[in-house]
This record gives C-alpha cells, structure tokens and sequence, in this order.
C-alpha cells in the first residue's frame, strides 16, 4: 500500500483565521485524514517543535503555512518547515503579502513597542515592561523570541512554491486546493493557487458606473448609505476590486462592503497599491484643480486603504528595508 | 426681396451643433494656429484658422480630409487667447462629428482592448477624458460578459487609460506597458546614479528644451510619452526596482495639459504615491513629478539638475 | 500749452479736479477742487532749486516710473504751468526746499485743498484717453520679462527728453537692442478686454519703426498685426515709406512670448499667415502696443456730468455721424479720445469744432432748445398738497425736475430734452410733454385702430432706434405685414400703460412695445425706464392669460431694418395661427379687466375732449366709406 501523503499546518504572525477556515472543512476533514495524515498541526494538536526536526528532510509533502514573518521564531519554522516539505504553500493573505501585520511596516518596532508596552491606556501595573529576549531564571535560561523590525512575506525569507491568497482563504477554495494537491494536479510551481486569474471586477455584477462620471469626494463606508446594486466607485467609496484577484465568492460585496483586497492582485498586477491608486487617481473630477486636494484629502490612510494586505510585499516596504 | 436660403450649408450645419455658434466671427489673426502644438510637433498641415475657412467657404471634402478635423485634442488653449472668443474645439467637434456623419473616420493610431484580459471594471471609461472607452456585453470565447470597446473616432490616443487600467488590457502602440519597461533598463553605474525621464510630448514646446534632453549622457535615460497621465506610480516603482535610482516624470502646467485633464490625473497619482511613501516613512522621495508650462524655458534642465544632484548626494558615502 | 497758457483769456487751472456740476446750458455752476499743491503759485518761479536739495526719490509717473522724481516736483521740464508741488506721500518733511526757496518763500506747508464755485457758460471735456494693462495677458509676459516694454515706455526710451535722453536700451542688460519686434493690438480688438479697434495704434508703431530705424538703419525690426490699417490721407503712403525703409510687417497675431533665462531674449511665437504655418523668432526686445482704454475715473466723471457712455466706457457722442463733438446734454461737449480713441488730427478737428460749439452758447443771449418738454399742471401734482411722490424726479435722466414736499413739482424748462419718462412715470397725470400730449397720441391711436381693430398691429416706436429701423425696413424692402400700424413717441419711456391698455380695449390685436437697446439710449437711461414699465405690463398680461405673443417687447435699433420686419412678421404670425372668433373672445374677455385699469385716464386734461372728437372723426370715416 502507498504511503498517505503527509500534511502539515503552522501559524505563523497571523489571527488564526486561517486555521479556523481549515477546521470549516468540517466532515470534509475526516475525508481528508483518510487519505492524508496530518503530522504536524500545532493550532490543533499537540505537537512539538521537536517532532519537526526528528523529521527526514522533504519528509512532509505538503506543508500549508498561514502567517507572516514577524519574529525570529517564525522565520526559524519557516526555515524548518522549508527543508522539511516537499512542497510549501504560502497559506492566506498574511504569509502570502504580509497581511494586516503587514501594515506594521508603517512603523519601526520601536515605536510599536512603545505604544504596546509602554503608552496604551489599557495597561495595568505592568506598564513599561519590556519583553527581554534571555532571560536568567533559577531554571537557567529562558528565551523568547525576536520581534524583527520588519514584517516579512513568507517568500521574503524562504522560497515559496504556491501562493493561497485570502484573509482567509474560502472554504471551498480551500478544499479544492487540498483534493488537487492530494491528487497531484497542482499548476507548475509558483502559481497562486485556489483563486480566479482576473479580478473582483470581473465577477462583480453591480452596475457600472456612467459614462462621464468622476469623483468629487471619497467616502468610507459608514459614512454614506451604500447602494446594494450600484459599483461601490460610482458611490464615492474605495473598492479594492479593480486590482484584486477573483475566487472569494465576493463575501464582502455581498455584504454591501467594499473589497478589501485581500485575494492580493490580479495575474499581470506587480505591486496592487500602486495600481489601484493610479485607478482610483483617474477616476477623480479634475474640472477644478482647486478642489482636488480636498478630494484628495478624502481619501483616508491610502497606504493603509490601498495595500491593506499588501503593503510587507509592496514596492515600497521593500525599498524602506533595503 | 427674399433672403429666404433654401440649402442648408456647410457653415450652417456647423452652426447649429452646439459650440459652432460663433464660426463667422474668426478674423484670422492665427492665434489658435500658434497657441496649439500640433503643427510644430506632430501635423505640418494643421491648421484651425483654415479649417475655419474652409467651413465658411463650403469646402466640405477637404475639411473632412483635413488633418485638423481629427488631431485637435480639445485641450481648449486657444479658447481663453481667440481675440473673438470662439469656441474653436468646439467648432473642430462638430466638424468632426459631421465627418463621421459622412462615413469619415479617424487617422490615429488609438487604443486598443484585449478582451482576454479586460475585467469590465469601467476604470478606463471614467478615465478617459473624450469619452472614448464605454462598457458593452458581448460574447467572448462562449461567454457573455462586460468588456471595454473604444470609439476609435473619439480616442485621441494619450494612454491615460492605458495607465490606469489595472490589468493591462488596454494597450497603445509604441507605449505599451512592456515597450516602456524594455526601454527603462539602464547599464548602471555604480560611481553616478542612474535616472529615468518620462517626458510628455507637449510639456516642452521649444525645440532648445528638447535638445537639452539629449544633452545628458547614458545614465539619464528618456522616455517619451504621449501625456504624463500615461505613467502609473507601479510604472515608477517598478523603475526603481529594476535597480535606477530616480524617476522624474514631466507633465505641462495645469490648464496646459494637451490632453485636458491628463497632467491633473497624474498630479492625483503621484500626490497619492507620495503619501504612501510618507506614509511609510520612507524619506528618500526618488520620484519626482513636474509640471512645466510653455513659457518656462530652460526649466527642464534646472530640474534635471537638481534630481542628479539629489541622487549623486544619495550615493555618496555617508 | 504754452500759447493756451498765454492767452489772457484762457485761465488754466492745472491740478484742479472737476467736483460738482450743476445748472444747465449757459447756466452752469461748476464746482472745482483745486489741489493743494504745498506752494505758492504767484511765487513760485519755477527754476527748480528746491528740487535738487530733496532727498526723497520716487518713481515718476510721468515716465512710467522708469525715472524717479523728487518730492518736491514738475512731472517734466516742460510742464504747463512751470509750477512745483509737494507729494505729500513721500515727503518726510525735512524742509530743505523751504531753505533752499529762500527769499521767495514760495513753500507754504499749510496749503489745503480750496473748493471754488465758477460760473460756466459751456464745458468742454478733453480728458483723454489711458492705456491697457497688459500684464494681465500672461502670454506676452509684461512685468515678468524685463525686455517686454509698452508702447508708451518706447515713447519714454525713445525720446531725447526721456531718461535715457534717447537712447533706446533694453532694462535686462541697458544694451542697445539690435532686433526688435512690436505687437500690434494688445488688448484691443480683443473681446476678452476691449472689443474696439484703438484706431491710431498701426499708425503709431509705424510711427517708431520709422524713428528707430532712422537712428540706427541696423536695427531689425519686425511688426506683428492682424490687419494694418491706415485709413487716412498720406497714412498708407507712411506705410509704404516704412515698407521701403526695410521694416518687417508680419501679419499673424502672437499667441505666446517666452525668455531665454540667460541671454534674456525673448521669443515671439506666432502663426505667419501668408505662410500659415507657425513662426518663432527670436528678439532682444518687445514692444507690446497697448489698447486705448477710457480713463479710469471715466464712469465717476460721466456722472458728475450727467453724460451717458457709450460701450467700453467711452463718453457718448449726441450722435455718432452728425453730431459727434456734442454730449446728449447740451452744452457739454467732447474732444479728442474721451468720446473714442482717435488720433491727433482727429483730436484737433474735433476739439476745435467742440470750442466753436461752445462758443456759439457763450455769444449767445437765449438759447433754442427742442419744443417737445414736459410742463407740470401744478393743480394735479399731489406733492403740493404735502404727500410724498417724487416718481418724476425719480425718472428724469437729466435732473430736471425741481421736486420738493410741499409745492407742486417743476420741470426745468433749460434742463428738458423731451423724453417723456416723467409723463409716463407720473401716477396723477399732472404733466404732459408738448405735442405729444395723452390726448394727441390717443386721438392717433385712435384713428389708427378705427376699423377691424383686431386685424391690427399697433407697434408704438422711439423716435431714434425703432423707428429708424420700421424706416430702414421700408427703404431696404423688406417686407413686413400691411396690418402695422405705427406710433411715434419720442423714447420707450414715454409709453405710458395707459396707451397699451387703451390700445387693447379698443380691440387691438397686438401691441408692439419697442424701443433702443440699453446702451443706445438717447436720453442716457429712458430705456430702462421704459424697459421697466414694459417687463410689468408683460407680467400683468400673462396673469390675464393673454395669449402669449400678442404684447411684444423688442429693442430695435436704427440699423436694424431686419429684425423689425422680422418682428413684426412673428408678431402677424401668431394672430394668424389664432382662430378669429377666439381672438375677439379673448379681446372682449379682457376689455373689463383694462378698463378697470383705465379709471382715471378720462381725467386728464384734453384726454375726454379727445376721445369725443376722435369718435365723431372715425365714425365719419367709416360711415363715408361704408357708404361709399
């Protein structure tokens, strides 16, 4: 009898949405331990670092890792977790672009630690202690990990051989991955996988907007009522779905929200933010000039709104951290 | 007496789409002719004063044939200078809109869509400043769905679209994303920096100004674009990326733009680039956007000079 | 200058300002404000020495400030008078000149500003003409380019009493510039500033070539136009003698300047029209030729005057081929570029026939006026029983009636130019304008719409636009319907309600209301009064539900055959596409209503007598035709 093809699951800096996705598989679960056996899950089993390294290289053949780069552990697993698997999936928005923790590359660690640690009014007695990285106890040395400066992709400091997008990525997209993988029929390395090749748009069946118009002023979504039918752009309201790959399932348009882009950009898109901001740029009423850095103005947090799950692998972090 | 016309002519059909109102009133003093651009730098044979004449003169067939009826970009500066007020885009439309009445249709080289990688997402048509790009259903490979079609008539082939189409579905000939990015690769040096040009056609009216552009040896690399709006901030990044240490993009002066509101468009882009880079903390700004208008002789090389001069103190040791 | 200045009966008042005029022809009484000039005029000698030990240094205007002058000053060596005056703006008192005057003690710091009244028998306005700005053209650079220059700062570089003492130098670098070029209609012919052509401008810049290059054979010049014009004697033969002398004419209307940072020169961009293609060329200095525009306080002194003013500002002449040196108001009279820009032959010839205009009045015991005047039958005026009217006064575009609470109001017979707006405007009927009284232009109009009243068109016209235009529509034949029936009044203004109203109850079938247009007014504002009066009755109608067409406002002018053949087509048109039996419903349907608004017209004096006579004539007419 053939050997069940082995998976694993890690965590990396992430919510742990993902995790939650895979446990939505439900009783698609059981199917999957019949034919696979899960060897490492720590979310959900106990299982010890050491039982990674007892591993034979490649010994895992597919090793599905959710999470960005954030610490020295995480990047030790990723590592580890690299020599270990045959095939390594970059699993959700957060491993795949950096993902909300992403957006910590605004800052430097200092001053995220300073607002964590020391200023952050919900802070008890314990305010302004620092976590020490080695620490002397009676028991001898104790370690914790390394924050790192920077928020990194998972491709950033391994290589990657498929991609997973989403925050987080959708059950069925999830289940397809899986029943192509454990059938051998996965795209040739390097692709993203369980997602659409065109964008939000594409799929999106809200009615367009007319021909001549512009906007005048952008609004966030809590401020308008928004029209169910209508594109959310012809509202005033920055909708990330121009750039963004399809394969969602549009939760979000369905919900009457815009798109938040965490499917990352669309096949033949290099850096999302700055492709949606040279579209939603070209959209903006430039008849008064006057008037346009007050529509400019509107537009809150650009960084944050147009590479909200972007930005650790955005053009630009790369340029801050080189 | 009777002063009854029976035969509408060509002058009166003009008159009577809006904006060609005020036609008869041109004394010819050849401001439009100046004012415009084109003919120095595109169409020896354009001319609005003319066409102006050949609408009075009834001369039908050679307004339609002629050059001016299809290369004015309504960029409407020689509207606020006409001496007599005349709305002479306007007039040019309804000339052009009566040419393809007739069967006439346009000689420029426009966009064009890739439906096999256009989403349907309406970005081009909001873009566009002539109103060239819509949105129809139609069937493709089997399926029925939105995509882009360009009114080749309207389109005045500037590539803001092209810019601001997020998948790349619109492309024009001779400045198609690839044809740029194959012209951005510099040999680096290491002891000089490198810096990418992307010079409007319009911004620089003199033809000192443009020499001074070949005047820079190979690290400064020009890049001619039909309107600053044809650049994208990934455009940019992506430059800076492949290794060049700055990008200086040019655009005319606002209410200069040869294509309306292009050099508006990009101020919006590279205004958004320059927060996010802000944003991020990221105090090297190495893009930079300029706005230059027709009386502004020499300041391309001011400008140029103080980039390399911001760059070459980048790459000093510190 | 000097011989005016000379002649004894001449008494020039230089520095003087003009604050009030009141009275009329003949009659005047003109208040002056003479400046306060901080020295003494009977003293002053002129010889200057005060001058030279001031201090203070301020640009001079008279050299458009490329020159300065001192505090203490003459605007030029010529002056006339040769008296100086103290800028008390820059002047910070030192009193040198005091010390340097010496003896003569000409300086007298207390002066003030004197208020005289004189006696004026007639006025002439020569008060000229200013220049356009042209640095609110961007595209010609003035004021952001150094070596762009006006034509007036040329005069200045150019003239041997300038700054320069003649030598024409360039204000970058104070070199001789070698190649220049000179703009012709900057400002002018431009619908953007001044619509008009400023008439001596190509005359003008020929002017300088000329004298340029008569100084320097060497110097390139090259002069940019829409159109030369030269349209006086010995003009087009200057023309060619510049032609000959080698100066460049291109014709082609610049649309841009720009400067070479370095050098300075400047580049003129242009189409060549003979070429049609576009041209750029490079010169080491620009002459813009600035647009002739009014003087800035132009619009104040029109109404210190009482003269109305033509399109762009400029005084308006009496009439514009007859009568082009008289105001509207009689004994003002213009000169020169004030009433429009002209050059100085046409200054000369006008300003001589203005004082022989004037001089006529001043040998002149009694004065003929127009007989068409308003009189006041004082025993209708309600201002004489205490109660507050004054609508006549209100109306009158020249000041001419005497109102006060208490007494009857007066029309000053001296003042009156026989619009009527009074007449019209006064809600008791208390004055009437001779021979066109109600009862005389009522017995008309009934005559006129004696037979198949409702067949007709009575189209009531102002003496000097309408109809002039209903005349030229005849003389050029243009057709118009046969069912018009004109009334001459003499403005707009005088249309009283009464007659339209009386025109409908007589059974009219439509009503022209016509008159100038705003700015072509005869009598500086009757226009608007009549426009006024007649955009209420239009209210009134509708609300009757009249049908839409039968009351017609239209300005017309003299020139305007056309448009009044044109109206008055429309005008047939729309009782044409009216059933007959419906149109005499709608006339018998609102006769109580314009009745009722005709209460009191009986009461005026002669109107009763009128009625009854112009009956028993028209019922003699159409019995005798009936008959016949």
């Amino acid at each position: 009898m053939h050997a069940k093809p082995k998976l694993a699951f890690y965590w990396a800096a992430s919510c742990g949405g993902c995790e939650i996705t895979i446990t939505e598989l439900g009783m698609r679960l059981v199917d999957v331990s019949e034919i696979a056996d899960i060897v490492f899950w720590p979310a959900a089993m106990d299982y010890k670092y050491d039982d990674v390294r007892s591993m034979k290289d490649n010994e895992i053949d597919f090793t599905f890792f959710n999470g960005a780069i954030r610490n020295s552990e995480n990047e030790e697993m990723a590592h580890l977790l690299r020599k270990k698997s045959k095939i390594l999936i970059a699993f959700g928005s957060c491993s795949h672009m950096g993902g909300i923790p992403g957006l910590a590359n605004m800052f430097d660690i200092e001053s995220i630690c300073e607002r964590v640690f020391d200023t952050m009014p919900s802070l008890d007695e314990s305010k302004g202690t620092r976590p020490v990285i080695k620490s002397k106890m009676p028991e001898g040395e104790i370690c914790l990990p390394e924050l790192y400066n920077q928020v990194k992709t998972l491709a950033q400091v391994t290589e990657v051989d498929y991609f997973m997008p989403g925050c987080p990525p959708v059950v069925d997209q999830v289940w397809k991955v899986f029943n192509a993988a454990l059938e051998g029929k996965l795209p040739p390395k390097g692709s993203v996988i369980g997602a659409d090749i065109k964008t939000v748009c594409d799929v999106c069946t809200r009615k367009k907007v007319e021909l001549g118009f512009k906007v005048k002023e952008f609004h966030r979504p809590h401020e308008i009522e928004l029209d169910p039918n209508l594109c959310f752009l012809a509202q005033g309201v920055i909708c990330c779905g121009p750039v963004t790959r399809a394969g969602c399932g549009l939760p979000c348009l369905n919900g009457n929200m815009p798109c938040r882009g965490c499917y990352g950009p669309a096949e033949g898109i290099e850096d999302q933010g700055a492709k949606l901001a040279s579209a939603i740029a070209a959209i903006i009423d430039t008849d008064d000039v006057e008037a346009l850095q007050k529509t400019l103005a509107s537009i809150v947090d650009p960084a944050g709104t147009f590479y909200r799950f972007s930005l650790a692998d955005s053009i630009i972090s790369q340029m801050k951290y080189k | 007496m009777s002063h009854e016309n029976t035969i509408e002519t060509f002058a009166d059909q003009v008159k009577a789409i809006p904006g060609g109102e005020h036609l008869e009133m041109c004394y010819s003093c050849g401001t439009c002719v100046s004012k415009c651009m084109i003919q120095q730098k595109l169409e020896p044979e354009y001319n609005p004063r003319r066409l102006l004449r050949m609408v009075m003169m009834d001369m039908r067939k050679e307004a339609f044939e002629s050059p001016t009826t299809w290369y004015c970009s309504q960029c409407d500066l020689c509207y606020p200078a006409c001496p007599q007020e005349i709305h002479i885009s306007a007039v040019i439309a309804a000339v052009k809109q009566l040419a393809v009445e007739a069967g006439y249709s346009t000689p420029l080289s426009t966009v064009s869509v890739d439906e096999s990688l256009c989403a349907g997402c309406g970005i081009c048509v909001m873009a566009c400043p002539y109103e060239a790009p819509h949105l129809i259903q139609k069937e493709v490979d089997g399926v029925m769905d939105l995509f882009s079609e360009v009114d080749e008539n309207r389109c005045m082939s500037c590539g803001i679209c092209v810019a601001a189409c997020p998948l790349g579905a619109i492309s024009r000939k001779g400045v198609s994303n690839k044809e740029i990015i194959k012209q951005i690769k510099v040999k680096k040096q290491k002891s000089i920096p490198s810096l990418v040009i992307f010079i409007c056609d319009w911004c620089l009216r003199e033809d000192d100004d443009l020499s001074i552009l070949e005047s820079y040896p190979a690290n400064v690399r020009v890049i001619h674009i039909p309107c600053s709006g044809r650049i994208d901030p990934q455009m940019a990044l992506l430059a800076l990326r492949a290794g060049i240490d700055g990008v200086l993009v040019c655009g005319c002066r606002p209410g200069e733009c040869h294509y309306q509101h292009g050099t508006d468009i990009t101020t919006c882009k590279m205004s958004l680039l320059d927060t996010m880079i802000d944003q991020i903390k990221l105090r090297d700004h190495r893009v930079k956007f300029v706005q230059i208008g027709t009386q502004e002789r020499g300041r391309i090389r001011q400008e140029i000079d103080s980039m390399l001069e911001t760059l070459n103190a980048r790459k000093e040791p510190h | 200058m000097v011989d005016a200045a000379r002649q004894s009966k001449i008494d020039l008042r230089a520095y003087t300002e003009v604050e009030r005029v009141e009275g009329f022809v003949g009659n005047f009484k003109v208040t002056l404000r003479e400046k306060a000039k901080y020295v003494i005029a009977d003293r002053c000698n002129g010889c200057g020495d005060c001058s030279s030990v001031c201090p203070i240094e301020v640009p001079n205007y008279f050299e458009l400030n490329i020159a300065p002058r001192k505090a203490i000053y003459v605007p030029m060596s010529q002056s006339v008078p040769l008296i100086y005056s103290i800028d008390m703006d820059a002047c910070i008192k030192c009193f040198k000149c005091v010390e340097a005057c010496g003896p003569l003690e000409a300086i007298d710091f207390s002066q003030e500003d004197k208020l005289v009244t004189e006696d004026i028998g007639a006025i002439v306005v020569a008060t000229g003409f200013s220049h356009f700005d042209p640095s609110v053209m961007e595209e010609y650079g003035y004021g952001k380019f150094p070596n762009v220059i006006t034509s007036m700062e040329m005069e200045r570089l150019n003239n041997s009493a300038g700054p320069t003492a003649g030598n024409l130098i360039r204000p970058s670098d104070n070199k001789n510039p070698q190649k220049l070029a000179f703009i012709n209609c900057v400002g002018s012919r431009d619908k953007r500033f001044n619509e008009g052509c400023s008439n001596f401008c190509c005359m003008y810049s020929i002017k300088n070539a000329v004298l340029l290059k008569q100084m320097n054979p060497k110097v390139d010049i090259t002069i940019y136009y829409m159109d030369i014009r030269t349209p006086s004697k010995g003009y087009e033969e200057f023309y060619d003698r510049a032609r000959k002398m080698g100066i460049h004419f291109t014709q082609g209307r610049p649309s841009l300047i720009t400067e070479d940072p370095e050098t300075y020169n400047l580049y003129v961009h242009s189409e060549d029209i003979a070429l049609g293609e576009v041209i750029e060329h490079e010169y080491d200095m620009i002459m813009l030729n600035t647009a002739a525009i009014p003087q800035p306080d132009q619009n104040e002194m029109s109404s210190v005057l009482n003269v109305a003013q033509s399109p762009g500002g400029w005084y308006m002449e009496y009439h514009p081929k007859l009568r082009p040196m008289d105001s509207p108001t009689d004994g003002i009279f213009f000169a020169g570029a004030c009433q429009g820009p002209k050059d100085i032959p046409a200054s000369v010839a006008q300003g001589s026939a203005a004082a022989s205009r004037a001089g006529r009045i001043l040998h002149s015991k009694e004065w003929e006026i127009e007989p068409t005047v308003a009189v006041v039958w004082p025993d209708r005026c309600v201002s004489a029983d205490g109660k507050s009217c004054g609508l006549c006064s209100k109306a009158c575009p020249y000041g001419a009636v005497d109102y006060a609470k208490g007494k009857a109001a007066e029309i000053i017979t001296a003042k009156c130019h026989g619009c009527g707006a009074c007449v019209a405007e006064c809600p008791h009927d208390a004055i009437t304008q001779l021979h066109f009284t109600d009862a005389q232009i009522l017995a008309q109009m009934r005559a006129l719409l004696a037979e198949e009243p409702h067949k007709k068109i009575l189209a009531f016209r102002c003496h000097w636009c309408s109809y002039g235009g209903a005349d030229l529509a005849g003389t050029s034949h243009f057709e118009y319907t046969a069912n018009e029936r004109g009334m001459r009044v003499m403005c707009s203004a005088r249309m009283d309600s009464d007659f339209i109203y009386e025109a409908y109850r007589l059974g009219a079938g439509a009503v022209l209301y016509s008159g100038c247009h705003p700015q072509d007014c005869h009598y500086i504002t009757g226009q608007l009064i009549g426009a006024k009066r007649a955009k209420r009755l239009s209210t009134i109608f509708e609300r009757m539900q009249m049908t839409p067409g039968r009351f017609r406002i239209a300005w017309i002018s003299a020139a305007e055959g056309d448009k009044y053949a044109r109206v008055l087509n429309e005008m047939q048109a729309v009782l044409d596409n009216m059933p007959e039996e419906q149109l005499l419903e709608e006339i018998e349907r609102l006769k109580p209503e314009v009745t009722k608004r005709l209460r009191r017209f009986p009461n005026v004096p002669g109107v009763q007598e009128a009625m009854d006579f112009s009956d028993t004539m028209v019922t003699a007419i159409t019995t005798k035709e009936s008959a016949a």
